[in-house]
Order: structure tokens, then sequence, then C-alpha cells
């Protein structure tokens, strides 16, 4: 779907237009967000800054705001790692926070520094540095860097990006919450299981979850290790809680099952 | 061409439905049923309790609580006509040489195991449901339990066949491709990709339902198609739609819109089938075509399996005069039946009845 955007760019001093496309999830998500909101943002790169323009349900810019994107500090700009909870990763895979500048590893078997790619995180992209591909996937001060594995097709960049920008709307600092970065690990350590049915699950984090009687009914249909899961929500008060519990394989398949248990009712969000 | 064409597939389909043994579709349905009841009744104890024979109300006074005694008599009768229970001076004993023929017939029959989520799922829970449902709770068809078992049930091989024989007599590819098709009732996902897979996606689907929940899910089907997976939402050709399931809204559908509507095992759920035929006609171009699949009794008593529909929240089947009666009052003049679970209907009336009967209460239902 194609936006003619007509906003006040205070950076650039004046009235600009552009027409922006959105398609797939990007689009999904927009339309979500004008369901929730009323209006929905779309971001518009102007080079040494980013316009952000909250769109309303008739294309209408309603308000808008800039960030600078000041390339010459980032290489300068030291890094601080922080020590997290401990989370399985079977990709190599940082967090960070851009503007605090603070990160985190959950696995990085790769002997390019950490910062090096860091250094190159102002906005999402693929960047190539030592013989490696790196993934780096932006969505407000959150990023989320992984390194490339083999057989992994641009299409799973699009889809980890939206999971994210998903997980920002609940979290605008992953670091801090270590259900989110259970979450973003696990896509990012089964990309092939991610669907767009697992955006939904960053909503629900905080919220507490509770399997129904339909569970009996799917024994023997799904994982046992789901089927444990999702009998084990009783004994928590939120469903991060459950989640920080859970083994690896267990939150691939919650997180690839999600929207389908919630539209089946086998779990139900109180 | 095209006509020997569409006439040697469903010949085609009907010999797969008997070479898995599924062509008395109507008795094995309720064999089938009877089954998953008795089972149902087995874990709750009323089987043991019924070696002596018991009267109804011993039956209810057992169960405790029942507010639905009309639906235990019901239950109680359907399953004596399929003679899993035997009447005694009006008393009730169980038959249990019939209950191991069931389950025999679990093991071995096509229709059988290709329904046996639905008998596994009264071994598991689905007891509690129709123990529930008797002491007056209501249920529908998105409660979790049912659709927990038609999200399984819906892509049992038999059904996905079925949909194909429908699909062929409505005039197969040759008079689908290229139509604009409502699919009422599209549920979770695997229909829509039937019928778009079938017509090799050359058509405009409309998937509606009657749920958000069941439409959102539907929206994120995935499907294979240009070698690339997709979901169902992603497509250009394919839009959705959420049906007031009391019929008290119009279909978000304008008059004359459709060139076909597919109706699969849907209306016996629904508690206003003349009102539902009457929207989907209201939808039809002139000369548009329904396809609406549901099992016909042969006879208006109560069955087994209206028994079991009613267990789930849904109404009932019906008889094929009954059908023929909603067609007609619905405009389809131009109707066929087919081995007594497939409808084909033209819409001849040029100017069809815009306005839907408008209720106010669920007790008018039919």
């Amino acid at each position: 779907m194609k936006f003619k955007v007509s906003a006040d760019c205070q950076m650039c001093g004046g009235n600009v237009y552009h027409e922006v496309e959105l398609e797939g999830d990007s689009l999904s998500w927009f339309n979500e967000q004008l369901e929730v909101a009323g209006v929905a943002p779309i971001s518009i790169d102007h080079g040494n800054h980013v316009m952000v323009v909250y769109l309303d349900k008739r294309g209408c810019a309603r308000s808008s705001y800039t960030y600078p994107i000041v390339k010459e500090e980032i290489v300068s700009e030291r890094w601080t790692q922080i020590q997290g909870v401990p989370i399985q990763s079977e990709a190599d895979l940082i967090f960070a926070n851009w503007k605090e500048k603070k990160y985190c590893i959950l696995r990085w078997n790769i002997d390019t520094s950490p910062e090096a790619v860091l250094a190159h995180a102002e906005t999402a992209k693929v960047v190539s540095l030592e013989g490696h591909e790196f993934w780096v996937l932006a969505s407000g001060d959150n990023r989320m860097i992984v390194a490339k594995m083999v057989g992994w097709q641009r299409n799973l960049f699009q889809m980890m990006h939206e999971m994210l920008s998903q997980a920002t709307l609940v979290e605008p600092n992953i670091l801090v919450n270590p259900a989110v970065q259970a979450v973003l690990a696990s896509v990012a350590s089964n990309p092939f299981m991610y669907t767009s049915n697992s955006s939904s699950i960053f909503a629900d984090l905080k919220r507490k979850v509770r399997a129904t009687r339909a569970l009996m009914l799917l024994n023997g249909r799904v994982g046992s290790e789901l089927i444990t899961f999702l009998e084990c929500l009783e004994h928590y008060d939120t469903l991060e809680e459950c989640i920080l519990s859970a083994s690896a394989k267990q939150i691939a398949l919650l997180v690839k099952n999600y929207r389908s248990l919630r539209n089946m009712g086998v779990i139900i969000v109180m | 061409m095209a006509v020997i064409s569409t006439v040697g597939k469903i010949k085609g389909y009907l010999t797969a439905l008997r070479n898995v043994k599924t062509l008395r579709i109507s008795r094995l349905f309720r064999k089938v049923h009877a089954l998953a009841l008795s089972i149902g009744l087995d874990k709750i104890g009323v089987l043991d309790f019924l070696d002596e024979p018991r009267n109804l109300d011993d039956v209810a006074s057992f169960i405790g609580d029942v507010k639905r005694l009309d639906l235990l008599g019901e239950l109680m009768e359907a399953l004596a006509n399929e003679s899993v229970l035997v009447m005694q001076d009006g008393r009730y004993k169980v038959n249990r040489a019939e209950i191991d023929k069931l389950h025999a017939m679990r093991q071995s029959n096509m229709m059988f195991r290709s329904l046996e989520v639905l008998i596994s799922g009264f071994e598991k829970i689905l007891y509690e449901l129709m123990v529930d449902v008797l002491r007056g709770a209501e249920f529908d068809f998105v409660s979790p339990e049912v659709a927990t078992l038609f999200y399984i049930q819906n892509t049992s091989e038999v059904y996905n066949l079925a949909r194909e024989v429908l699909l062929e007599l409505g005039g197969g590819k040759s008079r689908l491709k290229g139509c604009s098709i409502l699919d009422v009732g599209c549920g979770f996902g695997i229909e829509p990709s039937i019928i778009l897979k079938f017509l090799d996606f050359d058509c405009r689907l409309i998937c509606a339902d009657f749920f958000t929940n069941v439409v959102d899910e539907c929206m994120h089907y995935t499907i294979e198609t240009d070698g690339q997976t997709k979901l169902l939402k992603d497509l250009e050709n394919v839009e959705f739609a959420v049906l007031d399931p009391l019929i008290r809204k119009p279909f978000p559908i304008p008059d004359n819109y459709v060139d076909a509507a597919f109706c699969f095992q849907v209306i016996h759920w629904n508690h206003y089938p003349q009102e539902l035929l009457n929207e989907i006609v209201r939808t039809l171009k002139s000369g548009g075509i329904l396809m609406l699949a549901t099992y016909m009794k042969r006879k208006e008593k109560v069955t087994v399996t209206d028994v079991l529909i009613k267990m789930m929240g849904g109404n009932r089947f019906y008889s094929e005069e009954e059908m023929k009666q909603f067609f007609e009052k619905a405009g389809l003049k131009k109707h066929t039946f087919f081995l007594s679970n497939f409808a084909v209907a033209i819409k001849t009336d040029a100017n069809p009845r815009t306005a839907i009967i408008r209720r106010t209460s669920k007790t008018e239902a039919t």
C-alpha cells in the first residue's frame, strides 16, 4: 500500500513530501497500530536524520518528530558490555541499546569484536566484516545483531526486523527485559520456524496467561515440550516469568504457535 | 468436453471415496458419533450404571444437576436407535456387544480413522463438555474445546476430498475459474487453501466466518504459491469478512456480488439456517451457484449426529425435504442433491430479496 506523506520536518526546515510503500508484515503491523491507537508511525530516512510521521486512518499526517543520526561520533564512542540473564541462543547474537551505548552478548563465537559491528549499528543494515555477514536490526533504541548463518535468505532479515519492532512496542529497552530477549533469541535460533503468528506474544508478556482444558485435545498433536510449558502456565503470574523458566525449544514452539493457541482458545489471556 | 471432464473427475472422487469405505457416509457418520457419545457416557460412568436397566430420571440423577433433560432424553433415544442402548420396559440398558463392534470399526474403517480426533476428543475432555451442556452450559463453535477440535478435524483427508467433490459438483475448474467466490464458514484456513489450489489461484475469494479469532487465524494461514510461502492475507485475490453468527446484520457484502458461494459443513451449526441461506443468496449474482455440504437425513427424527452437534453448541441436521424448503424460500429454485451430503443450487431470481429477516431473540431459531 502506498502512502503520500506530507509533513513538517524540523531539521529540513519545512514541509516535505514522500511516497512511502508498506507491504507484508510492515503493513500488517501498521494496520494493527491504527486499530489500536488510531494513528500509526512511518519513519523516513533523511540522510543525517530520521523523520517519524504519525498517520491516521485516512493517511493524513497527525504529528511528526525528527531525530538526528550523528555518524562521526559512532566509531569513537565507547560501548559498555553488561551481563544479562543467561539465555540460550543457537545463533551468534548481541542485544544493544543505541542511546545508552550498552550491549549484552547472548552468544558470540566469532573473531570479529562485537564493538566493531556495533559501530555500524546506527540503522538497520547488513554489514560485512572480516568475512562474516552480520544483520543489524534496529527499532527505536533497540539493536539486535545476529551473525548470518548458512542458508538464511534475506526474507528472514525482514521477519526478524518485524519481530524486533513488535518487541520495541512493549519494551523500549530490551536490555532490561530478559523475557523479550529470550523470545528474540528463539527467533534468531530458529528463524525458519518464524511466522507472523508470533507477533502478538510480546503484548502478552506481562499478562497472566492460562491454558484451558482444550489443551487436552492437543496431546500427541504438538510437541510434548509445548504441552508441558502450557501446563506450567498456571504456576506463574505472568507469561514472561514462565518463559524465563522454559527451555529454548519450549520458547520456540510457543512463539511459533502463539497466535493459533490464542485463536483456538487453548490459552486465554487474563 | 468440459462437462465430460467434470463428470469423469466426480466419478474419480466417488471411486476414491468408495475405496476408503466412506460412501455409506450417513450411516458411518452415525456410527462414529454413536461411538463418540458412548465413550463420553462411559467416561462419566453412565455405561456401567446402565448395566442394569434404568429410566431417564435415574440417569439424570446419576449425572446430577441435569437441566437439559430434553437433550438427555434425545441422547438416550438416539443411542437406542443405534443399538448402543436397548430399551426394556421403558428403561435403557447398555448393549456391550454393539459398543465392542463400534470399537472394532474404529480400528479398521477409514471414516472412523478420519474422525479419530472427535472420538479421542471424547476420551480426553469432551465428556466434560457433554456434562456441562447437560447441566445447562452453553457452548458455541468457538468454545476452546470445540474450536480446537475443528482446528484439527478440518485437516482430515475425508473432509478435504469432500471439499474437492463439492467444487467438482459446482462445475469444477471450467465453471469456477476466474469467478468471485464467497466461502461461508471458511474456518481456520485449510478450506480457502483447497479452493485456491483447486482453481490454480485463478479466482477472487472472500473468506468469511462468524468469529474474529477464526478469521484472524485464516488470515495468517500459510500457503505455497509461485514457490513462495505467503499468508492468505497477503494474497491480492483474497479478502476477508466477519459475519454475524446470529444473522441479525447483513453480511458485509453487497447484493449480487459473487459468482459462487461455498458453504461446507456449516449450516447445521448455525441456529438460523433460513436467514443464513437468504444472506448467501442475496450476495449471489443472478445465475450464481451455491455449493453446500451438510449431512441430509432421510427422516426428520433426532439422530446421534444431531445430539452430538447439540452437545457442541450447534443446531441440528436437516432432512432433504427441509433443505428443499430452505432453498426455495431463499429463492433457489434449481437445486440438486447428491449422496445425501452435497447440494448445488442456482440463483435464478434476478431480483433477490435484499432484506434479511430480523429477529430479536434466539428462541425464534429454527
